[in-house]
C-alpha cells in the first residue's frame, strides 16, 4: 500500500477537481433546460440533433448532410459551417450541384434516379467464359502435379536373401539388388526369405518373408502400402509431409523414427523402437513413444517388442536402442517441469482484436537439463553414439548442444511464460504473429548482441536478425523484414518485421487494454485461474 | 375514433418525457457540461440524449436505474463529441465571462486553470474510448467502481486495472505537458 501519493498524483487530482468544479450558476443551467425543452417540443430535434450526434469528420459527413442543409434545417451555425465547407471545397461543391466529381452522383433536392443494374453483354459473357475456364484449368493442372507426385521410381532394393517378386501390370517377375520399382508396382517376398529397401526419399524398410509392399508419393507425403507381413520401417527425416505406412485396418503416421509394422487376416500390430508415432484405426488415433505397442484387435494380441522385431538380421542393434531408449525415456520423465502458470503478465497488454494466443511455459532449464541426461547417456552408450553419428545430429550448424545452450542461457533472462499472439489488424495487413516474454534481469539485450557478434565473427549467417531497443526501433523502415527482436526493460518482443513490432510496443506503452474484457480474454483468463 | 385515440397517446408521450427531462435534464445537462466545457455543447448532447430516450424504443419504465443510464448517455455523447473536434481547441464563449467575473482569482491563475481543463478534455478525447468512459464515470461523475462495472456490463477488476492504467498514461503526459514538451 502506498503511504504517499506522487507529485503527478497530485497534479492529476487537481486537474480532474479543475474539471469537476467547473461549473455554470444555477440560472445559467434553468436558462438551458428550457433551451433545450423548447427545441426538444418544437420539433428542431432531428435537425440538431444530427449536430451533436453526428460530427462533421471530412467530405463525407458533409455530403451526407446536404439533403438536411438543402431543405433549410440546420440552426444558422450549422448551416454556416456547411456553406463555408462547400464554399472551400471544389469536390463537395460539385457534388452539391450534382457534377459528380469523384464519381459521386448528386444527392439531395433533386429526385434519385434508380440505379442501373449490371447487363452482361457479349463482352462480358466472353471474358467471363474465359476466365472459368482458365480457372479450371489451373485448378486441374495443379492437381494432376501435386497427385502425381515426383516423377522417377518410388524404392530400390538394397539386398535379398531368398526371393523377392516384383508384381506389376505386367505379371510378376523375381527381384534382384539395385533394382528400381515404380509407383503402382508391389514386392513381395518370398517364404523363408527377407530384404532391404530404400525408399526414395531416404527411408529404409526391412521385409520379413512372405510381406508385400508399394510405395506411393505426392508433392508431400510417401505412402507405403503394406498388404501383409511384418516390416521394420527406418523413416528418414523431413521438412516436410509426413511418411505413412497405410495396413488394412490402420494407417501409421511418422516422421523420422525406427517401428515395426506387422499386418495379417485377423487384424495389425504397431511398435516403436525409437520416436513417436501416430496410429489411426478403428475411427481412433494412438500415440506411440519408444517401447510402446498396440493392437488393432484382441484377436492379435500383444506381445513383447522383442519378440514382435524377432525376425530382424538387426535385432541385437535394434534391440539395444530400443533398451538405450527406453532408459532414457524414463530418466526424462524424472525432469521436473515448470509448475502451473496462475496469471499471465503479458494478457493484460495485449491488443482488444488480438486473435491468436499461445502461452508456452519457460523450459529452458528443463531442457537444459533434458540435454545434460541425453548427452550423459550417450556418452555411455555406443548404440547411441551410431544412431546419434548416424543421423549427423551432431555436425550440423548450430549443433543441438549449442542451440539449447543458446536457448538456456536466453531463458533465465525471461519470465515463466512466452506468449505467440496475433491480432486481427495485424493479420490484414500481412504481418506475421509475435512472440513476447516478460524480462526478469536486465542484459538480456547486450547478450543478445554479443552473440550476434560472435556469429557474424565465426562468418555464420544471422538470418537477417537485429536487436534493437526502443530508441533503434524508430530508426527502422516500417517495411524492414527479418527476425526483430525488441528488448525493452521490461519486455521483449520478436517479430518477422518492423511495422508489427513498432505496433506492438506502441501497445505495451500504453499500457493495459480492453482484451482482458473480452469473450476470448475471458476464456484465456478463465483457463489460467484453474492452473495452465 | 382512432384519430382521437392518437393525439391521446402523443400527449401522454410527452407528458411522460417532460417528466423525465424535468427530473433528470440538470443531472445530463451538468455531466455533459464538464466533459464539453461549453454550454452550448452541453445543450446539444443533453437533446440528443432525450431525443433517442424518445425516439427509439426505449420506453423509461423499462430501464431499471433511469439517472445511471441517463449520465452513461450524456458522458458517452459528451465524448463522442469531444472526440470528433480531434486536436482542435475549443474555447467556449463563456468562458470569457467567466474570467471577466471570476474576480476572485488572478488573470494568471484563471488561464493555468483554463488550460489544464483543456488539456484533459483533448487527453479524454485521444483515450481509448471504453478507458475515457470509466474515467469520466469515476473522476468527474463520482461513480464507484462496482457501479461503473455494473453500468458497463463488465468486472470490477478491469474497471480498476483500465483506471490504473488510464491514470498513469494521463500522469505520464500531464507531466510533460507541464515541462512544455506537449
Amino acid at each position: 500500500m502506498k503511504l504517499f501519493r506522487s507529485k503527478q498524483d497530485t497534479y492529476l487530482d487537481q486537474a480532474i477537481s479543475e474539471l469537476r468544479g467547473e461549473k455554470p450558476d444555477a440560472e445559467a443551467f434553468a436558462a438551458s433546460s428550457e433551451r433545450v425543452w423548447k427545441r426538444l417540443q418544437t420539433g428542431e430535434g432531428e435537425a440538431v440533433a444530427t449536430s451533436s450526434a453526428q460530427p462533421i469528420r471530412g467530405c463525407a459527413d458533409i455530403r451526407s448532410l446536404l439533403p438536411a442543409f438543402n431543405r433549410q434545417e440546420f440552426p444558422p451555425a450549422r448551416a454556416l459551417i456547411v456553406k463555408n465547407h462547400l464554399r472551400e471545397c471544389v469536390s463537395c461543391r460539385s457534388y452539391a450541384y450534382g457534377r459528380g466529381v469523384d464519381g459521386a452522383t448528386s444527392v439531395a433536392w433533386r429526385m434519385e434516379q434508380g440505379a442501373r443494374g449490371f447487363q452482361w453483354s457479349l463482352v462480358r459473357l466472353t471474358f467471363a467464359a474465359a476466365t472459368v475456364a482458365l480457372l479450371v484449368a489451373a485448378v486441374w493442372a495443379g492437381r494432376n502435379w501435386y497427385v502425381a507426385g515426383p516423377p522417377g521410381s518410388r524404392a530400390r532394393i538394397d539386398s535379398i536373401e531368398g526371393q523377392a517378386y516384383r508384381i506389376g501390370p505386367t505379371g510378376e517377375r523375381a527381384l534382384k539388388e539395385a533394382d528400381e520399382i515404380g509407383e503402382g508396382e508391389f514386392i513381395r517376398t518370398g517364404a523363408n526369405s527377407h530384404a532391404r529397401v530404400r525408399v526414395f526419399e531416404g527411408s529404409q524398410v526391412e521385409m520379413n518373408q512372405r510381406a508385400e509392399l508399394a510405395v506411393s508419393a505426392s508433392r508431400r507425403d510417401t505412402t507405403i502400402h503394406l498388404d501383409q507381413g511384418s516390416i521394420i520401417v527406418q523413416a528418414a527425416k523431413r521438412h516436410t509431409g509426413h511418411l505413412y505406412v497405410r495396413a488394412p485396418d490402420c494407417t501409421v503416421a511418422v516422421t523420422g523414427t525406427v517401428f515395426s509394422v506387422n499386418s495379417g487376416t485377423k487384424g495389425s500390430r504397431v511398435a516403436v523402437i525409437e520416436g513417436e508415432v501416430h496410429v489411426k484405426h478403428a475411427g481412433s488415433e494412438s500415440i506411440l513413444h519408444s517401447g510402446d505397442l498396440v493392437a488393432t484387435t484382441q484377436s492379435v494380441g500383444v506381445v513383447p517388442i522383442r519378440e514382435e522385431i524377432g525376425w530382424s538380421r538387426d535385432l541385437d542393434h535394434e534391440v539395444a536402442l530400443l533398451a538405450q531408449f527406453s532408459k532414457l525415456r524414463a530418466k526424462l520423465e524424472e525432469i521436473q517441469t515448470p509448475g502451473p502458470r496462475y496469471e499471465s503478465k503479458i494478457l493484460p497488454l495485449l491488443p482488444a482484436d488480438t486473435v491468436l494466443y499461445i502461452g508456452i511455459p519457460n523450459l529452458g532449464d528443463a531442457l537444459q537439463r533434458a540435454n545434460r541426461i541425453f548427452q550423459q547417456q550417450v556418452a555411455q552408450s555406443t548404440v547411441l553414439q551410431d544412431w546419434w553419428n548416424k543421423g549427423g545430429k551432431s555436425n550440423q550448424h548450430p549443433t543441438p548442444q549449442e542451440l539449447i545452450d543458446q536457448i538456456h542461457a536466453i531463458s533465465q533472462y525471461l519470465g515463466d511464460e512466452v506468449v505467440i499472439t496475433a491480432w486481427a489488424s495485424s493479420v490484414s495487413d500481412s504481418h506475421g504473429p509475435l512472440l513476447l516474454a516478460e524480462v526478469r534481469q536486465p542484459g538480456l539485450k547486450d547478450y543478445l548482441q554479443q552473440h550476434l557478434a560472435d556469429t557474424l565473427r565465426s562468418g555464420r549467417s544471422t538470418g537477417n536478425l537485429r536487436v534493437v531497443d526502443p530508441k533503434s526501433l524508430s530508426s527502422l523502415a516500417a517495411e524492414e523484414r527479418g527476425m526483430i527482436m525488441l528488448v525493452t526493460p521490461k519486455t521483449l518482443v520478436v517479430g518477422g518485421d518492423a511495422a508489427s513490432v513498432r505496433q506492438m510496443s506502441a501497445q505495451l506503452d500504453a499500457g493495459a487494454t480492453l482484451f482482458a474484457g473480452t469473450d476470448f480474454g475471458q476464456r484465456i483468463a478463465n483457463v489460467y485461474s484453474r492452473g495452465t | 375514433m382512432a384519430a382521437a385515440i392518437e393525439p391521446i397517446m402523443v400527449t401522454r408521450a410527452v407528458t411522460q418525457l417532460e417528466e423525465v427531462f424535468r427530473a433528470h435534464q440538470v443531472c445530463v445537462l451538468k455531466a455533459a457540461y464538464r466533459v464539453t466545457g461549453s454550454m452550448a455543447d452541453a445543450e446539444d448532447v443533453s437533446q440528443s440524449v432525450f431525443l433517442r430516450l424518445a425516439g427509439e424504443a426505449i420506453s423509461p419504465n423499462r430501464i431499471s436505474n433511469l439517472q445511471s443510464y441517463l449520465r452513461k448517455s450524456a458522458v458517452n455523447a459528451a465524448l463522442d463529441l469531444i472526440r470528433s473536434r480531434g486536436h482542435r481547441e475549443v474555447v467556449p464563449i463563456e468562458s470569457a465571462d467567466e474570467l471577466q467575473s471570476n474576480s476572485n482569482l488572478s488573470p494568471e491563475r484563471v488561464v493555468s486553470s483554463l488550460e489544464i481543463q483543456n488539456w484533459l478534455r483533448r487527453e479524454l478525447a485521444t483515450l481509448n474510448p471504453r478507458a475515457a468512459e470509466m474515467f469520466a464515470l469515476r473522476y468527474l461523475e463520482g461513480l464507484d467502481n462496482p457501479e461503473i462495472a455494473q453500468m458497463m456490463n463488465t468486472s470490477q477488476a478491469v474497471v480498476a486495472v483500465t483506471l490504473h492504467r488510464t491514470r498513469a498514461r494521463l500522469k505520464k503526459h500531464l507531466c510533460a505537458f507541464r515541462k512544455g514538451a506537449l
